[in-house]
């Protein structure tokens, strides 16, 4: 009678202490998880130093929790081993995606390549046709110095504005009005609805211009499968311009058209239809 | 005494209504009225409305500028920020009871798996099905709040001993009253009209048909005969008003238990759901409303989770566990409520914000019954 006691207490007691460290672990995590993404809620930028520590700290906070919280629950054993392996394959996967986009967003201000008569952009995963006779300015750059630490030489923050591509033409003699397409926008949260209104709102003001004529109001389009607003009007000059305004990852972009002939108009929408988007994962950045 | 008189007036020839047959108490009374406690109550449920208002009253009289400040790259007045991550934090809480007690959850299964999920498919794959769920969780809020206080007067009423199907239909009807009717009738229904519409945004720029009717059409005739509705409200509701008190007289005399807390409530947040809705600005009527929709729900929550909470997150066994609890809980779903608010704005993001609203709203309406006795 008492070995069958002094066994039964033994084993509540190494489960109470098991239980107990798997519980205060489980705890740890936690703080680890809540801590590291809530920094990183309130402050994402990846031109943040603590980028990485941030992701490390929710990381390692899943990583030491997830489990401890299975190994804790009443379920089979075969259950808690592929609910474990699920959620660290989850962390990991997730730690991969974060590398991704933070080398993206590291290589927005990178310059345009040229291959195959095309320019390419790696960083915001754009490919688009050259359009011959025309200038190019293959150097983005920020509209916007803020001069902060969080500023720097190769990636743009949230909200931040770039010029990523600029081309003139100007046709014939000097006297002639130059052609032009500016590529210029930035990594931005704006949601489908309010970018409607955006677009909207631009029309109206372009509308209260003097002088102004909209020649085409905002129209839903698409640009290689991708969804675009556009809209359309004439300047004092009789120049024709455009504002398309779409999505590329997590950036807004605004392609500004302006074309002085018909010819360059024409041109201007081959190159609108030349647009490409690929994927800047799976593009070497820096090559 | 009563449950004699009840049957007095059984045996006398009267036919019975059935507010009469079921008037007689039917459980025991509690010795305490109150679902937590007497401070309790009066600061999270009873009083709740009147915490919001001496919260967002002063703030709101406040210059603008002490708020605004810049969250990646936009700038946002933090009072907005707070009381849109407030209400999304409590949406997102019900999950911890749905999904986080086994017994509630075992009760439902499919609904608490396979709907969420087949709509968060649906409305990330269709702008139509999201924009519709958009609509549908406009009002479906302001219909889910009227009956959260009807759910608290429910309890207190079964803290009282009163039989669960007395007066239930009555009190459906005056917190409809309370709460849709200065919706329907006051200043702000042309703004939740103009919220209902902006869901189709993606329509504006399109040479849909729906385009006129959802953007044009259908606001200035809502909007224009507003009038009608505020008549209807009004003709229909204070006359219901009288015969909910003649009705609640005659369970009176008839055994039923008045629970002054759930007169309080009643009064406190019919005057103040009357008050916001009917005559203050958007944002105002929308804090105030909202706040203290989601502080009584916290309530509630940690009240009849905070043991299963406690277990959930292996604290129970700790004397801080309580604590713990409440911070794990407050911090998981205020990161969901920011996350919510500032980036989940598109597609499967957007999508599941909507679920997870329309999921609050409907899971609410059969995890607390009092009749089932889960409260």
């Amino acid at each position: 009678m008492s070995k069958r006691r002094s066994t039964s207490e033994a084993i509540p007691e190494r489960s109470t202490r098991f239980d107990l460290t798997l519980a205060v672990a489980f705890n740890l995590g936690m703080a680890m998880f809540v801590a590291g993404t809530s920094w990183d809620l309130v402050s994402p930028s990846t031109s943040d130093a603590f980028y990485w520590w941030k992701h490390a700290l929710s990381s390692l906070g899943l990583v030491i929790a997830g489990p401890a919280w299975v190994a804790g629950s009443n379920l089979s054993a075969s259950v808690k081993y592929l609910l474990s392996a699920a959620i660290v394959g989850a962390i990991l996967f997730t730690g991969a995606a974060a590398k991704v986009e933070y080398d993206v967003q590291e290589s927005l201000l990178q310059p345009w390549r040229v291959e195959a008569n095309r320019v390419v952009h790696d960083g915001l995963g754009v490919s688009i046709a050259a359009l011959p006779g025309w200038s190019y300015n293959l150097q983005p750059r920020p509209l916007r110095d803020s001069g902060s630490s969080a500023s720097r030489s190769t990636g743009l923050a949230m909200g931040e504005v770039a010029v990523f591509l600029q081309l003139t033409h100007k046709p014939g003699g000097s006297g002639n009005a130059a052609s032009a397409i500016v590529l210029e926008g930035g990594p931005s949260l704006l949601d489908d609805q309010s970018l409607v209104q955006f677009a909207l709102l631009r029309e109206q003001m372009t509308a209260q211009r003097p002088n102004a004529t909209i020649l085409q109001h905002v129209q839903e389009g698409q640009l290689d499968g991708v969804p675009s607003l556009t809209y359309a009007y004439e300047d004092p000059d009789g120049r024709h311009l455009q504002e398309v305004i779409f999505r590329c990852g997590s950036c807004l972009l605004t392609l500004f058209t302006t074309a002085a002939s018909d010819e360059d108009l024409k041109q201007v929408n081959e190159f609108l239809q030349s647009i490409r988007f690929i994927d800047p994962g799976t593009v070497p950045v820096n090559e | 005494m009563r449950a004699g008189a009840s049957a007095q007036a059984v045996g006398s020839g009267t036919a019975p209504s059935a507010v009469t047959a079921s008037a007689a108490p039917s459980r025991p009374r509690t010795k305490s009225g109150f679902i937590i406690g007497p401070v309790a109550d009066s600061v999270f449920i009873i009083g709740a409305p009147l915490v919001a208002v001496l919260i967002a009253g002063p703030s709101y009289w406040l210059p603008k500028d002490m708020f605004s400040t810049k969250i990646q790259g936009g700038t946002v007045d933090l009072r907005n920020a707070f009381i849109i991550s407030f209400v999304a934090a409590h949406l997102v809480l019900v999950f911890f009871r749905s999904h986080g007690n086994a017994n509630i959850f075992w009760t439902h299964p499919i609904r608490f798996t396979v709907v969420p999920l087949a709509l968060l498919v649906a409305a990330a794959s269709s702008r139509w099905i999201l924009a519709c769920a958009g609509v549908v969780a406009v009002w479906w809020d302001v219909y889910h709040s009227s009956l959260q206080t009807f759910g608290f007067g429910r309890i207190y009423d079964a803290k009282q001993g009163n039989s669960p199907d007395a007066g239930r239909k009555l009190d459906i009807g005056i917190n409809l009253f309370l709460y849709l009717g200065p919706v329907l009738a006051g200043a702000q229904f042309a703004r939740h009209i103009t919220n209902s519409a902006d869901s189709f945004a993606f329509l504006k720029t399109t040479e849909s048909p729906w385009r006129d009717l959802i953007f044009q059409q259908a606001p200035t005739f809502l909007n224009g005969n507003q009038r009608y509705l505020t008549i209807a409200v009004l003709s229909l509701g204070l006359p219901f008003l009288c015969y909910y008190l003649l009705s609640y007289y005659r369970l009176y005399r008839q055994g039923y238990h008045v629970s002054w807390q759930k007169v309080s409530l009643l009064i406190i947040t019919g005057c103040v759901s009357t008050y916001f809705w009917g005559f203050r600005s958007f944002i105002d009527a929308f804090w105030v409303m909202n706040f203290f929709h989601a502080w009584q729900y916290f309530a509630i929550v940690f009240f009849a989770e905070g043991k299963n909470l406690a277990r959930l997150f292996r604290v129970d066994r700790f004397p801080v566990g309580p604590a713990l609890v409440m911070v794990w809980v407050v911090a998981l779903t205020f990161m969901y409520g920011y996350w919510s608010f500032i980036y989940a704005h598109r597609s499967w993001f957007g999508s599941a914000v909507v679920t997870v609203s329309i999921m609050h709203f409907w899971y609410d309406s059969f995890i607390w019954s009092v009749r089932r006795k889960q409260v």
